[in-house]
């Protein structure tokens, strides 16, 4: 493909790796530190610790001392806000201290063994480890003459519940959402997949936030050469911080400069248990609910989980009207400027008197003034997704009475222009996952009837639907559909059969293709 | 780069092969609903256009038309006249009807004016052309009343709805008429609209009158309404109508019978160089009013209606038949176009005196009408 950065490729490379080199001598330097291995006596573990962690205010020490044999010392740390108190008071605190129990001569396996009474207990001898887990709640414990810690799992921090996603939400259909915690999260999927085939791998991405993830698919569906590419791909990210999946999303996707999506994205755990369903791929990252999945197909636009849940008749008339809104949204725009200012013999005779004149007395032409209200109404659009609620109100008045009626009856907008931007805007509301996509479509086909007329409206459809079919995720073509054209392949694009039909899983996705073997009523 | 600029050039490339690109707002025209076609005192023509008014909105007033005039040597000429004295350009795109005055019809003929509107891209192949039965063309467009806003808008509705509810006029679409005005042995047929008075007020309205019926170019004369409705059962798709009889015998009221649909047959004989003409009708009418004492479901009653029909539209045909063969000498009906279609080398030796033949052409009229939904019980 034309690469518009093509010729400046090699000094680009030279200018990355400059800053990479830069960049890994610090991180050596960090890494070393966390590679070496723990002193044997503590006092020097402690004042390491303590200078690892200068200037950490929330970095607590607990000196500790037993009861009955005074001469076992033993240093807690842990941070302060990320641990449960009572979990290290139970488990730990109390064993150490009242314990009468004499330990033996292996330190760390006697406590972790016979005294310490926490669920998640660790030994270790690397800074690297002890670093790491003071830093997610864990806390360490250093022992006397020893040069192995004992990390302690006590993390307890403040999490939202599973609730509803705000932005997918359902009539019916189950209603738990994804929330900040990975583990969290991976519950609510291995609830639903109860198998061993279940497979969930875990990374770490992130030189400086060292954020967890997890991959995670069935092993029997999964399309082993998109799971290959996949890990290629997560394999040559390097950066300082992921904060959300996006982050993953824009760094590995197929066609970087495309509006179009190339990952999937979802709060809701039934969706992606479907989606692992149909031999897909799902990335959990820690410290965010949006959930990514590969690869993507271009109908996964149009689909909603609740197209499952519902009556198909019903759901199949909805997904039509996304795919209708999406046409419609994009060149409803264009289609009128064209028509009113190239083809007005197309028009039925009372419709151009009307629109005539409603348009006589208006200073601009038609096509500056649908650019004007289309950049209004996604700056209205734009206020209203910030807005607290109760300001929100004031804004569609503003939006409706100020812009709309009093532009109209003021002369500065025809009429037929605010019902023009109204159904642009509205039908762009039914599909919500396009709308970077849409934004600029229309805007492209807009600009293409406003100089051409109809010719240029279809010219620029024709150069749309040339960079749509050629979109790819993870080697699969978005939009093209595979092999022959069979009932089993279009089941679910524009209508959703009903579910004794779906007896295949898409091909595309899915390495083995059965879902029923024995469809309950294709039998007689 | 090369690329990019290989995909502007073929972009470039493709302009000239689609259409019209010129970008023209809505308010930057004036639309023309119709216009009419008259001949000035110094012989020049005086065009009439009737332009929408919109300076009213549309809300509260609705729309309404305004008349300009122009005069000018040819009708383009008169055309850019007519802009002299308006802000933005004349927009024919959707102009629906042209009427022509009596006097253009009768002493120039359509020439001109169907060679002028097939030769300007704007205006519609679809436009109705209309023959003035007043003494202007321009005083069809100055009438009172308008119910769509513009005169032509309601003659356009007139006419398409006319054609098939009541059979009375004839709908001349442009591209039609030219078509039967460069076909051989076809005369062309044209709707006449003239003002009529309303009773009991000064007002005027217009109103449907027959048709006009053309000589070559030239008119020849006028066929009424009731005629209009026989000479359609030949040329034309008739789907309405109304048949009055009245039948002393059956019952004293007049019995109306509403035509449905008609088929026509017209063919040929060639008896060594005798041309004889053969015109089959077969009408399926429905009884609209039979205020009878007669019993219901009779057939003898039905079949006498039916006769007495037969004879009434076969009686009327030929009479109008007459009437264009030596009257008007009009070939209306197209009967050398069916020689031509069917048999050219035939056509070829009589097209020379095809204008005497014409005239002095037995024309045999069998009629049949089959009644249907008489809305009667049998006994």
């Amino acid at each position: 493909m034309w690469n518009p950065f093509r010729p400046k490729q090699e000094e680009k490379q030279k200018r990355i790796d400059k800053v990479l080199n830069q960049s890994s001598e610090q991180s050596e330097a960090a890494n070393q530190s966390q590679e070496e291995v723990l002193f044997s006596s503590m006092e020097e573990n402690g004042r390491r610790f303590e200078e690892l962690f200068k200037d950490n205010d929330t970095i607590i020490c607990r000196k500790i001392q037993n009861a009955f044999y005074p001469w076992l010392e033993y240093r807690l740390y842990y941070s302060d806000g990320m641990v449960s108190s009572s979990l290290l008071h139970d488990g730990v605190l109390r064993p150490l201290i009242e314990s009468r129990e004499k330990p033996g001569r292996d330190l760390a396996e006697s406590l972790s063994k016979q005294i310490l009474t926490a669920s998640d207990i660790e030994i270790s001898e690397k800074w690297k480890d002890v670093c790491d887990s003071v830093t997610y709640g864990d806390a360490v414990l250093f022992l006397p003459h020893s040069s192995r810690a004992l990390i302690l799992s006590a993390k307890n921090f403040q999490l939202r519940g599973v609730d509803e996603p705000e932005n997918e939400r359902i009539l019916s259909g189950p209603r738990e959402g994804f929330n900040e915690s990975l583990l969290n999260n991976l519950t609510l999927i291995r609830r639903r997949l109860r198998t061993h085939d279940l497979k969930l791998k875990f990374r770490t991405f992130g030189r400086r936030t060292q954020t967890k993830a997890c991959i995670c698919y069935l092993d029997g569906l999964v399309n082993k050469n998109i799971l290959k590419l996949l890990e290629d791909r997560l394999n040559n990210i390097d950066i300082d911080g992921v904060l959300d999946t996006n982050y993953l999303s824009e760094l590995m996707r197929d066609s970087a400069l495309s509006p179009f999506r190339s990952t999937g994205y979802t709060e809701r755990p039934d969706v992606v248990a479907a989606k692992l369903l149909e031999g897909r791929i799902a990335i959990f990252l820690d410290g965010t609910p949006v959930v990514l999945t590969v690869p993507y197909l271009f109908i996964e636009n149009f689909q909603s989980s609740e197209d499952y849940y519902m009556n198909f008749f019903y759901t199949s008339f909805s997904r039509m009207l996304r795919i209708l809104g999406f046409f419609m949204t994009i060149t409803v725009p264009g289609f009128y400027i064209a028509i009113v200012a190239f083809h007005h013999e197309m028009l039925p005779t009372p419709l151009l008197i009307n629109i005539a004149s409603e348009r006589t007395g208006v200073p601009l032409p038609a096509a500056a003034e649908a650019f004007i209200m289309l950049i209004v109404f996604d700056i209205l659009r734009e206020t209203g997704v910030r807005m607290p609620s109760n300001i929100g109100q004031a804004l569609s008045i503003v939006g409706a009475l100020v812009i709309g009626q009093a532009a109209v009856e003021a002369r500065l907008v025809a009429a037929p222009m605010i019902i023009i931007v109204g159904i642009t805007g509205i039908t762009a509301l039914l599909v919500p996952r396009m709308n970077a996509p849409i934004i600029f479509v229309r805007i492209f086909i807009l600009i293409g009837s406003s100089i051409f007329g109809l010719f240029g409206m279809m010219l620029t459809l024709c150069a749309l639907f040339i960079h749509m079919l050629n979109l790819d995720s993870f080697g699969v073509s978005q939009l093209t559909p595979s092999g022959r054209l069979q009932f089993q392949e279009i089941k679910d694009i524009v209508i959703r059969a009903p579910w004794w039909t779906m007896i295949q899983r898409p091909r595309k996705t899915a390495w083995g293709t059965v879902r029923q073997k024995v469809s309950p009523r294709t039998k007689e | 780069m090369k690329r990019c600029l290989c995909a502007l050039l073929a972009v470039c490339l493709m302009l000239p092969l689609a259409g019209c690109w010129n970008y023209r707002g809505l308010n930057e025209m004036t639309i023309v609903a119709g216009m009419a076609v008259d001949e000035a005192d110094d012989g020049q023509y005086l065009m009439t256009f009737e332009v929408m008014d919109l300076t009213q909105p549309t809300k509260t007033a609705g729309p309404n038309s305004n008349l300009v005039f122009a005069e000018g040597g040819s009708m383009l000429e008169a055309i850019r006249n007519a802009k002299r004295q308006l802000a933005s350009k004349l927009y024919f795109g959707n102009m629906q009807i042209m009427v022509i005055s009596q006097q253009i019809a009768e002493r120039e003929g359509l020439d001109a004016i169907l060679d002028f509107a097939l030769r300007d891209s704007e205006m519609r192949e679809t436009m109705e052309l209309v023959v003035s039965g007043e003494e202007t063309a321009r005083a069809i467009l100055n009438s009172d009343q308008k119910i769509s806003g513009a005169v032509s808008y309601d003659i356009s509705r007139i006419i398409r709805e006319d054609a098939r509810v009541t059979g009375s006029l004839y709908s001349a679409q442009f591209y039609h008429i030219y078509n039967d005005f460069k076909l051989p042995g076809m005369n062309v047929v044209l709707p006449v609209f003239y003002l009529a008075s309303e009773p009991d007020s000064e007002k005027k309205h217009v109103e449907a009158y027959g048709c006009a019926v053309f000589r070559s170019s030239l008119l020849a004369g006028i066929l009424s309404s009731e005629e209009t409705k026989y000479m359609l059962m030949v040329n034309g798709p008739l789907t309405g109508g109304v048949l009055t009889l009245y039948e002393p015998e059956i019952t004293q009221n007049n019995i109306s019978l509403e035509i449905k649909k008609v088929e026509s047959f017209m063919s040929y004989d060639n008896n060594n160089g005798k041309i004889a003409m053969k015109l089959d009708i077969k009408i399926n009418a429905y009884f609209a009013e039979f205020p009878h004492d007669k019993s219901e479901g009779d057939n003898p009653v039905l079949d006498r209606v039916e006769k007495s029909a037969e004879k009434l539209v076969q009686e009327n045909l030929r009479n109008v038949i007459k009437k264009l063969q030596t009257q008007y000498q009009s070939d209306a009906l197209g009967m050398g176009s069916l020689i031509y279609r069917t048999n050219l080398p035939l056509w070829r030796q009589i097209s020379g005196q095809w204008n005497e033949i014409y005239q002095t052409l037995p024309v045999d009229v069998t009629v049949k009408i089959y009644l249907a939904n008489t809305a009667m019980v049998r006994e």
